[in-house]
């Protein structure tokens, strides 16, 4: 068949087509159900048209053609909300799960130098001032002064509601930055991990040595649950990116960054969702002197309990497929 | 030597054809992303004015605003608009996976959070060594999330080549020789009157004719071989 005549077979087909992909026309269910069979006589002209050594200029049009049905066959696909559900019930504490050995690195990494830290000021207090800046701790002392009265002043909602707004532009970006850090072979999430460690621990040693406990624990015991959790987790997937490079297995050293990267992104949802959530916390119930400071503790507790049986148990049945 | 060269990247379809993509270049990414550079700080000027009306509780959704700015405005914008952020958009570039189907969410957020590494490494120059090694000028992000960004081509209409008596050339040609022709026909209104009659008149001995009417002459014949009913001309 000459060119010419293919042409003028095929060219309204391919006007229906490209008028389609340029949205000239909407897509109605009969076309919808013959798209698929459409694309692939596509395909197959496109083939013929080159196995038969036509101009380049029809070639041309015809991949432009494929290409723009090759995105809209594979395109996004709905199902959104399910896909949500599926997320929290299953995919997200599953993954948490496989990944139990990165975690449990990441919680060694932060919560040794804390801890250790935090009681280490308590007999030697000079610590605390060769390991954070002076104006940093002079800062803290006064924020959580008892003495200074702002704990037991109720503050207006609209201040709630900025505090929220800095919690997830700032807590919320540490989580997405520890991640990347981890891309130079884990070395930025380590970092941040103990760096985080040393400064909390730091600063909650400090503050109960001084002996403005009584207003700090109270106010930190709310959110810690979601947010250090979270703030581990996000090390974690940075060093779940970092080491698939050093440590590729079987795989190419690109191919597992790929899939290491897509398992890391899996949990880096849940986890800048459990960090918008201590914002929430942190900005309306923490703060509230309304709220007894035995309540706060007991409902610290319940949240360190509910969040560790979410991950142990939460979608383990085979069913939940 | 043109596979080395070539910016072409084919992707192969599970139909069993191959789809060609340019890839987009460093310059073009770079000018893309400072527009989108402008852009966000022009959204930036303009939520702080509107916000800045109210008191503290619209400095919270400011703040958030920023967030969503910061993080997530080129992931909303690639999943949302077939991988073009405004700034792609005009450098008329898109993203997609790296098996040539829509950028999809995971995809987007890999290779836009891990863009703090990216201009980490830029520091160095590490970043655009890794762009040049790489065979698809991806940055590190990119690679992590599997994805390239390619020209988005103009879907032209097709030119269907135009009507005149069509003619077969006096002599047989090989295929490649035919291929030219045809392809004459259909660039032919895309060149200046001189250059066509200086193309046409290379052939003077094969047709005898000169100017305008070598052009036309051409032309017949590009129709012909491309399958009109042609008449052998002598």
């Amino acid at each position: 068949m000459k060119q010419r005549v293919f042409e003028d077979k095929n060219r309204d087909f391919w006007k229906l087509l490209e008028d389609l992909f340029k949205k000239k026309i909407k897509r109605d269910d009969e076309l919808n159900d013959n798209f698929p069979a459409m694309y692939r006589s596509l395909c197959r002209q496109l083939a013929v048209a080159r196995g038969r050594n036509y101009s380049p200029i029809l070639i041309q049009y015809l991949e432009e053609l494929v290409a723009s049905g090759h995105q809209r066959l594979y395109g996004r696909r709905g199902g959104a909300e399910m896909k949500i559900i599926r997320y929290f019930q299953r995919d997200f504490p599953r993954m948490v799960r496989k990944e139990w050995k990165l975690i449990l690195f990441s919680h060694v990494l932060f919560y040794l130098p804390l801890v250790s830290i935090a009681l280490l000021i308590q007999y030697y207090p000079d610590l605390a001032h060769m390991l954070l800046p002076s104006e940093m701790l002079s800062q803290m002392e006064e924020s959580y002064d008892p003495a200074n009265g702002h704990f037991e002043e109720v503050r207006p909602a609209s201040q709630d509601f900025m505090m929220w707004g800095y919690y997830i532009l700032n807590n919320v970006g540490i989580d997405f930055r520890c991640f990347a850090g981890g891309l130079f072979a884990g070395v930025g999430s380590i970092f941040f991990m103990i760096y985080n460690g040393v400064a909390i621990g730091g600063v909650a040693g400090h503050i109960t040595h001084v002996g403005y406990g009584e207003t700090f624990w109270p106010f930190v015991c709310g959110h810690s649950a979601p947010e250090l959790t979270a703030a581990v987790f996000s090390g974690a997937c940075g060093m779940k990116l970092g080491f698939s490079f050093i440590m590729p297995g079987l795989k190419s050293r690109l191919q597992s960054l790929k899939d290491c990267a897509a398992d890391a992104m899996t949990l880096l949802w849940g986890t800048a969702f459990m960090t918008f959530l201590a914002a929430f916390i942190e900005a309306f119930w923490s703060s509230s002197p309304l709220i007894p400071v035995n309540v706060k503790y007991w409902v610290a507790a319940c949240m360190w309990l509910g969040m560790i049986l979410y991950f142990l148990f939460m979608g383990r049945r085979r069913g939940s497929e | 030597m043109g596979d080395k060269i070539d910016t072409i990247f084919w992707v192969e379809t599970p139909e069993g054809v191959n789809l060609s993509m340019r890839l987009a270049s460093l310059p073009i990414r770079m000018t893309a992303f400072l527009l989108d550079l402008i852009f966000r700080v022009i959204i930036f000027i303009i939520l702080a004015i509107i916000l800045g009306v109210f008191g503290d509780a619209s400095q919270g959704l400011f703040l958030v605003a920023i967030f969503i700015l910061w993080w997530f405005y080129p992931v909303l914008f690639e999943v949302m608009r077939g991988g073009m952020t405004p700034g792609k958009s005009i450098m008329k570039i898109r993203v997609l996976h790296g098996n040539g189907t829509p950028v999809g969410w995971r995809a987007s957020m890999i290779r836009n959070f891990l863009r703090v590494a990216d201009v980490f490494a830029s520091v160095w120059g590490l970043e655009f060594i890794a762009m040049f090694a790489d065979s698809r000028n991806r940055r590190l992000g990119d690679l992590a999330a599997d994805t390239i960004v390619v020209y988005a081509d103009s879907q032209r209409s097709k030119v269907f080549l135009p009507e005149v008596e069509p003619l077969l050339p006096p002599v047989p040609l090989n295929p490649e020789e035919q291929k030219s022709f045809i392809a004459f026909g259909e660039r032919y209104h895309l060149l200046s009157k001189q250059r066509q009659v200086e193309l046409a008149e290379i052939l003077e001995e094969m047709h005898g004719e000169k100017g305008a009417v070598a052009v036309k002459k051409l032309y017949a014949y590009s129709l012909g071989l491309a399958g009109g009913e042609g008449v052998k001309d002598s």
